[in-house]
């Protein structure tokens, strides 16, 4: 059997020069290369690493940005740039988790909904429009009020309400694939379903879900913020960005920074995956070539 | 046309059938009984049985689906745990808040993005274009609590040109109460001619709105960019060209008509994005929306209002989604209404 | 022993303890809050919601306007006073010598806002009503029977002497209510919930209420007493307490019930407003789950109690507002006292309680209430200073109902820690604390602690019997009953919570009282 010509490649030379061109692209992956880094070193690199771990120091209370303190301290005397430090870890590992068991239950899901297609595509996609008929969020909000607010529980929420997309979108493409030649011919030759799916379909959606997965990266940790944010989310003492922007919210007008930097922190990370998403999807989608 | 309208009316039905399926089913699955949220946990074994059977919790989960959706469309949506008031009637009286929210929100959000992204394809390349690009994916990544934070210590408390929170001032209501006939203040306001108050209403509405435009003017600002890169290469829009119209009016009125179908449709979804978006935005400005309203029942497992709010929720989407659809075939012939 | 409902009062009221909060905005209130509002309407910001407006059942934070619509027999002054109780309806009470019947001759010529007479039957009626259905009561426990010899004469008969004055003025299910509106709640079980209707004899009635949003109380012409100087109240029901500070410093409103603690140092330097402090009847304990091993061992626990920062944790979840706490028992009511031994913050010893009693590598599950911002501050504190003794904690926010129905179930199921916020339902932190949190009790109710001890109960059964009579020897007795608590260690106690104060300089008649730390009455209010 011979390998057939996928219709999009995964990233080859030409595409990372491309990539390198594009300023908001470097400081999109820039951005995202410093928060795994800073995930990765937070011990290393938080200049109060008990505190960034939740110890607390009460005479150090409410201070504002330093030299010692860069951003200042929480109402628990905890050095801010410490907890953002640390809190880099929750936020990548929840994101990275929700999207890598979304893409795990949507994309299985969606191929067989799009290259089976008849009833069972029907029944996967009313259940997948069901969960997509609920606005965004709301779903994984009621999800984490039933279940109890905490960083997990929010983190399967966001799983319930985020595999449809995959699901969707991988239909859509296994759907156009099924009839090119090179999936017709796989057939002829007796191939199993699971086969093509797994050596042809698969391989050509892979373009697309990068793209996809890694603007929802940004997405998602958006959204564990924010649900940490009004109290669904992540609860003391983790260091969570989103839960320490509502710690502050009391404080913020006189000590605006327990708000300010936590909040960057995400706004920044959300920043970097979603520049990173557009130079991958500009850099992998042929009709954009040569803009 | 009346065809297309029936079969989205009958999957956007069926959509919403599935998703009070899942409410109900979310509401009963949880470990503690509907019967104890509703006495409190003092409750007695002899009440629990009492309330159950009230509730008609004892029936089978067919039959109490059946009368859970039949007491929906009937206008009964159960009492509030909270606040012990009809949950229709909570919805009610919030929604003009919020809608009076979101519809100004969206109006600034198309406005902003629709400039910028017109300009931006116009100027691809050029500095300007990467600074709006800039802008709006920063839109879009915004955290929508923070923002409204960051506006308040820069417009309350540093600039201190703007009320910090709520729809109004406190002596409005007695100093030129508004005539309440939309529910919508700012609208309510003008049409009585009420200045003062549509001033007061105006200047509370103003950082709230804000804040809630960031992500869809973003997007839209993104995507009309893109769809106007494209038309602005295609053969019609050259032709016009060619045919000596200025280049102001090919733009305005020719390229962006054809680049408004894909923006009315992304319009669609963030439109429904920013329904849950009003959840923060209410809460970090004291809004008395249903956003609000939420966020609490949800913080205090208040079952009724929950399911309530997420029915509510659920169809405004479809709704939003239909409408968009209808819109798109409107002013795209070639979109066919199949 | 307070319902859950009034747990969750107290939680909507410590967060106006508790999120006491933000901005130093004073001069930055701009557009809408530089002109003071028109004068006479009294704007309050509160966090206070009505679970229901039927003042026979009300036991949670609804009495915050219940206190300015109804009125009891008697109030209780606050601590320090020369009275310790005022006459209200009632204008003078005596008991015989057993302290087991008492004679209240009440007030003349008072009228109820829906035209009804205030005599004894009246009153007796609304005793009975209370009794019967009250949310509250078991505060009329004591009572055998309550009889009107005459039209102003009301006469009650006890099983046992019982301190009857603390009960008259009991915060929650001692209101006086209408017959008329009595008996129509009989027939109608939300006769009372528009709000609108009440059966008050209070300086104010309820003109207009909308759920979530506000209540406008107006003042009632035909009021026996003295009658506010703001004729309309209108309270802004707003759950957070920054907005709160916001709204209070913006000029939108004048008072605020619920203001963010943390944030009362800059309230403090707000040259409109005398900012002072309060003592209140609430403290914050907690329990050890003494049926589990090896919190079963007082060793143990008395390990802990020495690891608690005790003082960190009243300037970190009470923000300062908070003053050291002797026991179960808060300073402000009988029968607290400075007699009662306490712990001192001592990680070494705690250390080496903890290897004599050979334990190691501990783990524990400490549960609080979600909607509580003090615990949320200071639970991270008492993790903290656990870890540094090898003791881990993981920590458990959940809604109070649910905290309570878990501790509330089977011990050997149930949480390891759990903290609570209480406070009295009336004046006696004897027959309410130590008996409601500690007493031994087949099934767990607020002894979730779990605790067995017939010395502590032979005591405060004792010491129950003099608490009319002889308040000294109950007191004693008591102190010596809170002395094996405290050394037992089945529980630990936090500190006893204290209330800011914040009144703006335009506004008197704002004072402190820990027995109705949730009210404030408006009545008293004047315009300097």
């Amino acid at each position: 059997m011979s390998k057939t010509p996928p219709i999009a490649t995964l990233p080859e030379r030409g595409v990372y020069r491309r990539l390198l061109r594009d300023g908001p692209a470097v400081l999109g992956f820039a951005l995202v290369a410093l928060l795994v880094l800073v995930a990765a070193f937070a011990p290393l690199l938080a200049p109060f690493p008990e505190q960034g771990a939740g110890a607390a120091s009460v005479a150090d209370r409410n201070l504002a940005p330093s030299l010692t303190h860069w951003f200042g301290t929480d109402a628990m005397g905890r050095d801010i740039l410490s907890r953002i430090v640390y809190g880099a870890r929750p936020a990548l590992l929840v994101s990275m988790a929700v999207v890598g068991l979304a893409v795990l239950v949507g994309v299985p899901l969606g191929l067989i909904a799009g290259f089976r297609g008849g009833r069972l595509d029907e029944a996967i996609m009313r259940v997948a429009d069901m969960f997509l008929a609920f606005p965004p969020l709301l779903l994984a909000m009621v999800v984490v009020s039933l279940l109890g607010p905490s960083l997990w529980n929010a983190a399967i929420a966001l799983v319930v309400s985020w595999w449809p997309w995959y699901a969707r979108l991988v239909r859509g493409l296994a759907l156009s694939l099924r009839e090119r030649p090179f999936v017709e011919g796989a057939r002829t030759l007796g191939l199993r379903d699971i086969t093509i799916m797994r050596r042809h379909i698969l391989p050509n959606c892979s373009s697309p879900i990068l793209v996809q997965a890694t603007t929802d990266i940004g997405t998602v940790l958006l959204a564990a913020g924010s649900l940490a944010f009004i109290g669904l989310g992540a609860q003391p003492p983790t260091p969570d960005w989103g839960l320490m922007v509502a710690e502050g919210r009391t404080y913020v007008f006189s000590h605006w920074w327990m708000s300010a930097f936590p909040g960057a922190a995400i706004f920044l990370a959300v920043l970097g995956f979603n520049l990173l998403g557009d130079a991958l999807r500009d850099a992998l989608d042929p009709r954009e070539v040569g803009r | 046309m009346t065809r297309f309208l029936l079969r989205r009316a009958a999957t956007s039905a069926l959509v919403l059938l599935g998703v009070m399926l899942a409410t109900f089913l979310l509401a009963r699955v949880v470990p503690a009984s509907p019967a104890v949220a509703y006495i409190g946990p003092k409750a007695q074994p002899a009440d629990i049985a009492r309330v159950e059977r009230e509730l008609g919790l004892d029936q089978p989960l067919h039959i109490q689906f059946w009368r859970y959706l039949s007491d929906m469309l009937t206008g009964d949506w159960g009492d509030s745990i909270g606040t012990k008031q009809p949950v229709l009637q909570e919805i009610g009286t919030r929604l003009p808040a919020t809608l009076e929210l979101l519809i100004v929100a969206m109006v600034v959000a198309v406005a902003v993005g629709l400039v910028l992204g017109v300009i931006a394809a116009r100027r691809k390349g050029t500095k300007l274009d990467h600074l709006i690009r800039l802008l709006s994916i920063g839109g879009v990544s915004m955290p929508a609590f923070w923002l409204g934070l960051l506006l308040q210590v820069v417009f309350v408390r540093a600039l201190g040109l703007l009320p910090p929170t709520g729809r109004l001032g406190p002596e409005t209501p007695f100093v030129s109460p508004i005539t309440e006939l939309t529910g919508l203040y700012t609208v309510d306001a003008l049409l009585t001619g009420n200045m003062t108050a549509f001033g007061d209403a105006f200047l509370h509405i103003l950082l709230p709105a804000a804040t809630l435009a960031a992500y869809p003017a973003g997007v839209v600002a993104r995507m009309t960019r893109a769809t106007m890169i494209e038309t602005l290469s295609q053969d019609h829009v050259r032709t016009a060209r060619a045919y000596g119209l200025a280049e102001r009016t090919v733009t305005w009125r020719i390229a962006l008509r054809n680049a408004l179908p894909p923006v009315t449709t992304v319009f669609g979804l963030t439109l429904a994005y920013s329904l849950t978006g009003t959840f923060f935005v209410e809460v970090v400005f004291n809004w008395p929306g249903l956003g609000q309203f939420a966020a609490q029942a949800l913080l205090n497992v208040d079952y009724p209002a929950i399911m309530g709010v997420t029915v509510l929720g659920a169809v405004g989407y479809v709704l939003v989604n239909l409408v968009v659809d209808l819109i798109q075939a409107r002013l795209d012939p070639r979109v066919g209404l199949a | 022993m307070p319902t859950p409902l009034k747990r969750r009062g107290t939680a909507a009221a410590l967060l106006a303890v508790a999120l006491t909060a933000v901005t130093a905005c004073g001069g930055g209130g701009g557009g809408a809050g530089a002109k003071p509002p028109p004068a006479r309407v009294l704007n309050v910001a509160t966090s206070a919601n009505i679970t229901t407006w039927d003042p026979v059942k009300s036991f949670s934070t609804e009495i915050f306007y219940m206190a300015n619509v109804y009125e009891p027999l008697l109030w209780k002054n606050p601590p320090g006073s020369a009275e310790p109780f005022r006459p209200a309806l009632a204008e003078s009470w005596e008991a015989s010598a057993d302290k087991k019947t008492w004679t209240f001759k009440l007030r003349q010529n008072v009228t109820f806002h829906d035209g009804e007479k205030f005599n004894a039957a009246a009153a007796k009626a609304s005793v009975e009503a209370a009794q019967e259905r009250g949310g509250a009561s078991f505060i009329w426990a004591p009572l055998k029977n309550v009889k009107a010899p005459d039209d102003h004469t009301l006469v009650f008969t006890l099983k046992y002497a019982a301190p009857m004055e603390l009960i008259a003025s009991s915060m929650y299910g001692a209101w006086m209510v209408s017959p008329k509106a009595l008996a129509a709640a009989k027939g109608n079980d939300k006769h009372f919930e528009s709000g609108t209707v009440d059966g008050g004899t209070g300086p104010y009635k309820v003109t207009e209420y909308q759920p979530g949003k506000q209540v406008v109380l107006r003042g009632f012409d035909g009021y026996w007493g003295q009658k506010g100087a703001y004729p309309t109240v209108v309270s802004h029901i707003t759950p957070e307490a920054v907005t709160q500070q916001q709204m209070l410093q913006g000029g939108q409103v004048d008072l605020a019930s619920g203001l963010p603690l943390e944030n009362i140092g800059q309230l403090k330097a707000d040259p409109n407003l005398d900012v002072g402090e309060c003592a209140t009847a609430s403290n914050y304990v907690g329990f050890f789950n003494t049926a589990r091993k090896p919190l079963d061992n007082p060793k143990v626990r008395q390990a802990l109690s020495h690891a608690l920062p005790y003082d960190d944790i009243i300037k970190i979840g009470g923000e300062g507002f908070g003053s050291k706490a002797y026991g179960a028992v808060p300073q402000s009511i009988f029968p607290g006292g400075t007699d009662v031994p306490t712990y001192t913050y001592d990680l070494a010893k705690a250390k080496a309680l903890l290897d004599e009693a050979g334990v190691s590598g501990l783990k524990l599950k400490m549960t609080y209430a979600a909607e509580n911002q003090a615990q949320k501050r200071f639970a991270p504190l008492i993790k903290d200073s656990f870890s540094k003794i090898g003791v881990d904690v993981e920590i458990s926010p959940m809604l109070f109902n649910q905290q309570w129905e878990l501790g509330k179930g089977d011990p050997a199921k149930a949480q390891d820690i759990f903290l609570l916020l209480y406070w009295p339902t009336y004046s006696d932190g004897g027959s309410d604390n130590l008996y409601s949190l500690f007493h031994s009790s087949e099934k767990p109710f607020f002894n979730l602690s779990y605790w067995k001890n017939k010395e502590f109960d032979g005591l405060l059964a004792k010491a129950g019997t003099f608490t009319a009579t002889d308040p000294d020897k109950a007191k004693a007795l008591y102190t010596g009953a809170q002395k094996i608590l405290v050394d037992q260690a089945p529980g630990f106690f936090l500190y006893d919570v204290r209330n800011p104060l914040v009144s703006p300089k335009r506004i008197k008649g704002l004072t402190c009282n820990p027995d109705y730390a949730f009210n404030m009455f408006f009545n008293q209010l004047a315009p300097r």
